[in-house]
């Protein structure tokens, strides 16, 4: 039998320290090209050039893998918290997410909806537009360490709030819990 | 013209400042490793997961490995420069110092 173990705040702290390793890569790789704009031999800045190209798209790729991980690994927190909820009051994740007004769609766990003349159109993920985003600034010489759309789609998962209120609610007491400690419940009541 | 030893020493300064980047990137290696084994986190998700963090650290590993080539081109390339002030040697290149 397969063992599955999620805690959700080690989800969430996993996903920051992805999250800030992510933008680490990116600035190391944007501050790149200020080695190669210094006097030099040519036949030296020819090589030189290369291998910063070389290190640039490995650090671009690396960075965007870690930033896909990081926001996986959140949307799994929100789920796994969603989840215990639904599971101590006999709930569903749907109905618990509505409950927590967490949602699904836009973070990426639900497929959207088929729009409907009598609800609208449901627009497009959030989350997908963040991380593309971040793929995309790719390129020697660019600037990409500013990751705004990707911090923020790790931020707003990472502070939804089925995120916050498993943490200060009543169900953290129960065997549903994953080991959470009702902390400061009485803050969020 | 700048002077050959400026150039020399803006080439050791480039050095160093690669050599940084190099560690920047061994402190990403440490701080996912420490990240990563201290993670409870079990199931075929969390096998996936690890996979790909230590792909992620093989693609690291290169990323400093070539950091650390282009700075040692670099502190060659002063060397030679320095060894050469007046440039009587036009054949070499960076990459055959």
């Amino acid at each position: 039998m397969t063992r599955i173990l999620i805690d959700p705040n080690e989800l969430n702290a996993a996903a920051s320290t992805l999250g800030a390793c992510a933008k680490e890569l990116a600035d190391t790789g944007s501050q790149l090209s200020s080695n190669v704009g210094i006097a030099m031999p040519a036949a030296v800045e020819a090589d030189l050039s290369a291998l910063m190209r070389t290190a640039d798209q490995l650090l671009d790729q690396l960075g965007a893998i870690l930033h896909r991980e990081a926001v996986g690994l959140a949307r799994r927190s929100v789920v796994a918290s969603l989840d215990s909820l639904a599971a101590a009051t006999g709930s569903t994740r749907e109905l618990t997410a509505t409950r927590m007004g967490v949602d699904l769609v836009a973070i990426g766990v639900a497929p959207p909806v088929t729009a409907s003349p009598l609800t609208g159109t449901i627009s497009a993920p959030a989350f997908a537009s963040g991380a593309a985003a971040v793929s995309n600034q790719s390129g020697f010489g660019r600037a990409r360490a500013d990751d705004t759309l990707g911090r923020a789609a790790i931020a707003t998962l990472q502070n939804s709030e089925a995120n916050k209120r498993i943490r200060y609610s009543e169900y953290a007491t129960t065997q549903y819990s994953f080991g959470w400690k009702p902390k400061e419940r009485h803050n969020y009541h | 013209m700048m002077q050959p030893t400026a150039q020399a020493a803006g080439m050791r300064h480039a050095a160093a400042q690669l050599r940084a980047k190099a560690e920047r990137v061994s402190a990403v290696m440490g701080r996912l490793d420490a990240q990563v084994g201290a993670m409870v986190y079990s199931g075929p998700a969390a096998d996936q997961f690890r996979a790909v963090m230590a792909a992620e650290r093989d693609g690291l590993t290169t990323a400093r490995s070539v950091l650390g080539q282009a700075a040692d081109l670099m502190d060659r390339a002063a060397a030679r420069v320095e060894s050469d002030p007046l440039g009587f040697d036009q054949a070499w290149t960076g990459g055959t110092i």
